[in-house]
């Protein structure tokens, strides 16, 4: 019965995506520590140091904070709608790592079309925040999910003429083949000015603002908004909007590593002894790091800034990148 | 022109931006005080805290309960019952201080004759239930006297937070000490 079982693939998909999604949701606890002390050395402060040794245990009790309080749910709220949005923006973050590749043999599923799939879904979890600032009936929170609209709408086009480069360099929509396209050697990688390097600057800056990361975090702007679209949320609730946040930043991440570091590879091909799920770690890490090092250097853009720099600038570079590349590649 | 141009272009003033942040986080020491946990501010001679009573040189309380302090204090902070101690004076059998309305304006120091309230160190006002800011006479003796000695003012000293379920202390302990700036 058990050999059965174990023998079949429906099993070990369901344990190796259980596993996937604990990893998922166990990694914002250590980032927000991460985050905050980055945030501190930065501005030359300490940062946490309070709870436990160099307050590694804050992100504890701020969850338990998170938790044990009141759930608000506005009067005049859509109820359910209210109740969905936080889900909503999160589950399709998670989602993206069905289709990104650890290494060869680590992965949840080696679909085809695994870079549409990725883009699809992950403009979906914009619905979570355009709901969440429509259901809670508040002006402000409705201007941060309206907002929130206006820039995935623009940036997820130029995010788009990015990986477009990227499949004509590995000529296939599969993610592994796009990593094996790439190969061992940081010269090799797309990111390199030979191969993607305007597609992968689009993609960053894309990709920051798919995230709602400073400086383009406009939907939760404080100065102007309130808090934006999770103005009214509090608890449980919010907590979830925050863990979206940072399974976001992981998933475009991760989303980066694949497309444009060399995914597993190695950056010298003698590295290769190494296992692969050690140089995409560090090099997820790596981006990480860049989103948290960035949110505390660069001030957030105006939105008009916003979207002349989506619209004017990204999206023109990026359909030239196309027609560059293509011209190169065909001759 | 050009040179401004490009520098747009190539967002010159965002990376050197990233360049000085990356120094700060990786090369640069906090500069910020470890108040509580370990370091504490020493104020100037002059500075107007947590007031204390002051003891004459027999180690008796100067106050005469003369209430000066309780009618000039545009907040009705003190409260003062007087009483004859035994050797026929008038002293204060009951002294409080709501520390919650006092704005540390220093008219009760101005006006005391006899020198006897006067502003101290301390500046640790928190404190776990609204009863941790009202200062008894008790309290208020136990209140220390401003540093005077011009090696200690204006530094940064040792300190220890100590926990319990009191108002909030942190204690000066002997160890480095440093000039702030």
């Amino acid at each position: 019965m058990l050999e059965a079982l174990l023998a079949n693939d429906i099993l070990i998909l369901v344990l190796k995506s259980i596993a996937a999604v604990l990893i998922i949701f166990g990694l914002p606890l250590p980032f927000t520590w991460i985050e905050r002390k980055i945030a501190g050395h930065i501005q030359l402060r300490p940062g946490p140091m309070r709870v436990g040794f160099h307050g590694i245990l804050q992100p504890v009790a701020d969850g338990m904070k998170l938790f044990l309080k009141e759930d608000i749910i506005p009067a005049s709220a859509d109820k359910f709608l209210f109740k969905v949005a936080p889900f909503m923006a999160l589950v399709p973050y998670i989602a993206i790592f069905v289709a990104i590749p650890v290494t060869d043999t680590v992965y949840l599923s080696n679909m085809n079309i695994g870079i549409l799939y990725i883009l699809a879904v992950s403009g979906l979890s914009i619905y979570g925040i355009i709901l969440g600032g429509w259901a809670s009936n508040s002006k402000y929170a409705l201007l941060g999910g309206m907002r929130a609209s206006a820039q995935m709408i623009s940036y997820e086009v130029a995010m788009g003429f990015a990986v477009i480069g990227v499949i004509m360099m590995a000529q296939s929509l599969n993610m592994q083949e796009i990593v094996l396209a790439q190969g061992a050697g940081w010269w090799n990688w797309n990111f390199m000015p030979h191969k993607q390097l305007v597609a992968f600057f689009i993609f960053m800056v894309a990709g920051f603002a798919e995230a709602n990361r400073i400086p383009f975090d406009l939907t939760e702007c404080e100065g102007d908004l309130g808090n934006g679209f999770n103005t009214e949320y509090s608890g449980m609730r919010l907590a979830i909007f925050l863990l979206a946040e940072y399974v976001a930043m992981f998933g475009i991440s991760a989303m980066a590593v694949v497309m444009f570091a060399g995914g597993w590879m190695p950056p010298f091909g003698f590295l290769d002894f190494i296992p692969g799920i050690i140089w995409f770690v560090l090099k997820l890490l790596f981006f990480v790091y860049l989103f948290m090092w960035l949110r505390f250097t660069w001030p957030r853009y105006r939105y008009d800034q916003l979207m002349t720099l989506g619209w004017k600038i990204l999206i023109p570079l990026g359909v030239a990148n196309v027609l560059i590349s293509g011209f190169i590649l065909l001759y | 022109m050009i040179k401004e141009l490009l520098k747009t272009i190539f967002l010159v003033d965002l990376f050197n931006g990233a360049r000085l942040t990356f120094k700060y986080n990786w090369f640069k020491k906090p500069i910020t005080m470890h108040y509580p946990d370990k370091e504490k501010w020493v104020p100037y001679e002059r500075f107007r805290g947590l007031h204390y009573q002051a003891v004459d040189e027999n180690n008796k309380v100067k106050c005469v309960a003369c209430e000066l302090c309780a009618k000039i204090c545009p907040a009705n902070v003190i409260t003062i019952i007087a009483k004859e101690d035994e050797e026929g004076q008038r002293r204060p059998d009951l002294y409080t201080m709501d520390l919650h309305r006092c704005a540390y304006c220093g008219l009760c120091v101005e006006v005391c004759p006899e020198d006897a309230i006067m502003h101290g160190a301390g500046y640790e006002f928190a404190g776990y239930k609204r009863e941790d800011a009202v200062m008894t006479l008790e309290d208020l003796l136990k209140n220390k006297p401003n540093e005077t000695d011009p090696e200690k003012v204006g530094t940064v000293a040792s300190a220890k937070f100590i926990r319990g379920k009191g108002p909030v202390r942190v204690e000066e302990v002997s160890g480095k000490r440093y000039r702030w700036w």
